[in-house]
This record gives C-alpha cells, structure tokens and sequence, in this order.
C-alpha cells in the first residue's frame, strides 16, 4: 500500500528541515519492502529531501516532476527493471533511475546498465553505496 | 581509398589470456593485436584505426579502468568490453558509467566473447559513419556564405520566406535565391532532410533532446 507524502512519517520529517535552497526530491520506488525503508531512512539521515511513489502508475506519474534520480529497489529475478526504466527514459528523458537488487550478479549489472539504468546498487550495500551514487545526482534550484 | 579494416585490440598482462584471446579472434576472420600493458596500448593507439579493444580490469601498472578513463579524456569512440576475472557489482557500475561498451567475468564462453566483440565492431562503424556524415554536411555548411546560412537557420526554424524577408531586410525574392542556393550546396532534397542536417550539424537546437517539462 502506498503511502502519500504527507502522511509518510519520515518524508514529512525530511521537509520540516530548513533548506536555504531548494533541492529537487530523490523519488523512491516504496513497495513496502526492506530495502525501500531503508532507502528512506539513509536519505532521512543524510538530509537528502525525497518523495516516495508507488511502484507502476505511481511511478510513471511521479517522474513527471522536477526530480534528481528515482531509486527502485527490486526482488532477485524480477524483470521489472526493463519496463521501469524504458517507461521512465520515455516519460522523463535523462531522469536517473538507481536500481537496488539483492545479489545482483555481473552480468544482471551490466544488463541492466545497458538498458539505462545510472546505477545498480547491491541490497546488502545499501549504506555504502547509495550516497555515492546519488550526491552527484542532486541539484539545486 | 579504402578504410583500415577493423582490429581488435586485446590488453591483458597475462600472457596465456593474450594469446588465448588473439586465436579466438583470429579464428572467426577478424585482425587481432595484442598488449601487455595498457601504456603499451596507449602509445600505438590511432583514433583513425577502427576496431574494439578487449581490456583486463586488473593490470599491473595502469589499470584497465584507468586506460578507460584516459581513452575517455582523449575523445577517443573505441568501444571497451571489459573482462575480469575479480568483477564485483561497483566495479561493473563504474565502468559502465564510464562509457564501457561491456564488461565480461572470466570465466566466458567464448561464443560470449566473439558475441561481444562484433556488436563491438558494429557499434565502432556505426560511430564512425555518423562522425564522416557530420563532418560532411559542415564541410557543405562552410561552403555557405554567411547570409545563406542565415537564411538556412531560419529557414530551418520553419520560418517562412516572407518572414525571414522582413527580418533580414530583403525581399522575398532574394530569400527564395539564397534558399535555393542552400539546398543545393547542402545537397538536401527537401527541407526535412535540410533541418535533419542541421539537428546532425548542431546548428539548431534539437527538440528530441530537450529535458523535459
């Protein structure tokens, strides 16, 4: 069940901090799983503001807006990767899509990569890996 | 005069992989040539040779991530396929990033490799064809005058003769002659193929570019 971002504790936690420049959301995938909670909460903790969508329509209709990247955390050998990120490429060319996949192999990576995506994140490496790959992706207004 | 064949480039430190590597690809009928370090590689390389590279990851001195990174800050197209026999996730994601054509883990198939290096080939002509088509239409637009490739800008913001007559200050008359002169010095059969050249050139913005809205 998606929760909207003014009901979602930790989102409304991000924008009740001062921000003397605008910065444009990270959207994240929320299917309610483990790793979409912890995308959240290390954005929480880094001070990165974000907005979460539900995945499919939620998501087609969330990278309509100003966003720095969308974060999609998928279950091992779901092939949801390829439709996520062919509908986002069409919808919001140049919008980054971090994909977040539990022991993704090299050549699921690589696949992936090739079909557009800025990053794969491994689950298990999550608190390593997000801010790198994310920090480069947020702007200003 | 004909173009180079292409060649495919192997860089690995590791003697048996070179030569493992240059016989396979010999074998399906394509040039190889081998090197042992990637200073080696950068040294002989000629951005004018067509062609893939097949680069180890990890190498004594630079690495093949490095090597990615200087072809990178040379402009050189080459397409890379990486392969690796310690590949992890990030390593994958930072050479793509970087612009790797692919990134292969030892050990492979050798079908997957000879796979790998013909789309590799393909991709490096498909390139190189594009740069000899723009570098072609710029040379026509150098042949302009300066007056034709304004009336060409305008023309290919899909202003009308009459409009462009008025902003330049001729007739239109004279817009008509220096649009006739433009597609036939830009050897453009209709103002579709006109404005696809100018996208090519850069010399109008391109709509299937813009960011979104």
């Amino acid at each position: 069940m998606q929760r909207p971002p003014g009901t979602h504790p930790v989102a409304a936690a991000s924008r009740e901090r001062p921000q003397s420049r605008r910065q444009h959301p990270v959207l994240v995938v929320d299917d309610g799983g483990a790793h979409a909670a912890e995308i959240e909460r290390l954005l929480t903790t880094m001070r990165i503001p974000w907005e979460p969508c539900a995945p499919g329509v939620g998501t087609a209709e969330a990278v309509r807006r100003e966003a720095a990247c969308l974060i999609a955390p998928f279950a091992p050998n779901d092939d949801g990767a390829r439709a996520l990120i062919e509908t986002v490429h069409r919808i919001a060319p140049g919008l980054a899509v971090i994909v977040v996949i539990d022991d993704p192999d090299v050549a699921a990576t690589v696949a992936a990569m090739r079909l557009g995506a800025h990053a794969v994140i491994e689950g298990k490496a999550l608190a390593a890996g997000l801010l790198h790959q994310v920090a480069p992706l947020l702007q200003n207004d | 005069m004909t173009a180079p064949s292409p060649t495919v480039f192997i860089v690995d430190d590791d003697e048996a992989v070179r030569s493992s590597l240059r016989m396979l690809i010999r074998s399906v009928g394509l040039q190889a040539r081998a090197f042992g370090l990637a200073s080696e590689f950068l040294e002989a390389y000629d951005p004018d040779q067509p062609g893939c590279v097949v680069l180890d990851v990890r190498m004594p001195g630079m690495s093949g991530l490095e090597m990615q990174q200087e072809l990178n800050r040379r402009g050189a197209t080459v397409p890379v396929v990486f392969i690796t026999g310690h590949g992890d996730v990030p390593m994958a994601v930072e050479a793509m990033q970087h612009g790797a054509f692919d990134f292969l883990q030892k050990p492979f198939r050798d079908q997957d490799l000879l796979d790998r290096v013909q789309r590799a080939l393909e991709r490096d002509a498909q390139t190189r064809a594009a740069f000899t088509a723009r570098a072609t239409i710029r040379e026509r637009i150098q042949s302009l005058t300066p007056r034709e490739r304004e009336v060409m800008r305008l023309v290919t913001m899909g202003k009308a003769n009459k409009v462009i007559g008025a902003e330049l200050g001729v007739s239109q008359r004279t817009v008509e002659i220096h649009r006739a002169h433009v597609m036939e010095k830009m050897q453009a059969h209709s103002l579709a193929a006109l404005v696809r050249m100018a996208l090519d050139a850069q010399e109008i913005p391109d709509a299937r570019n813009t960011d979104k809205s």
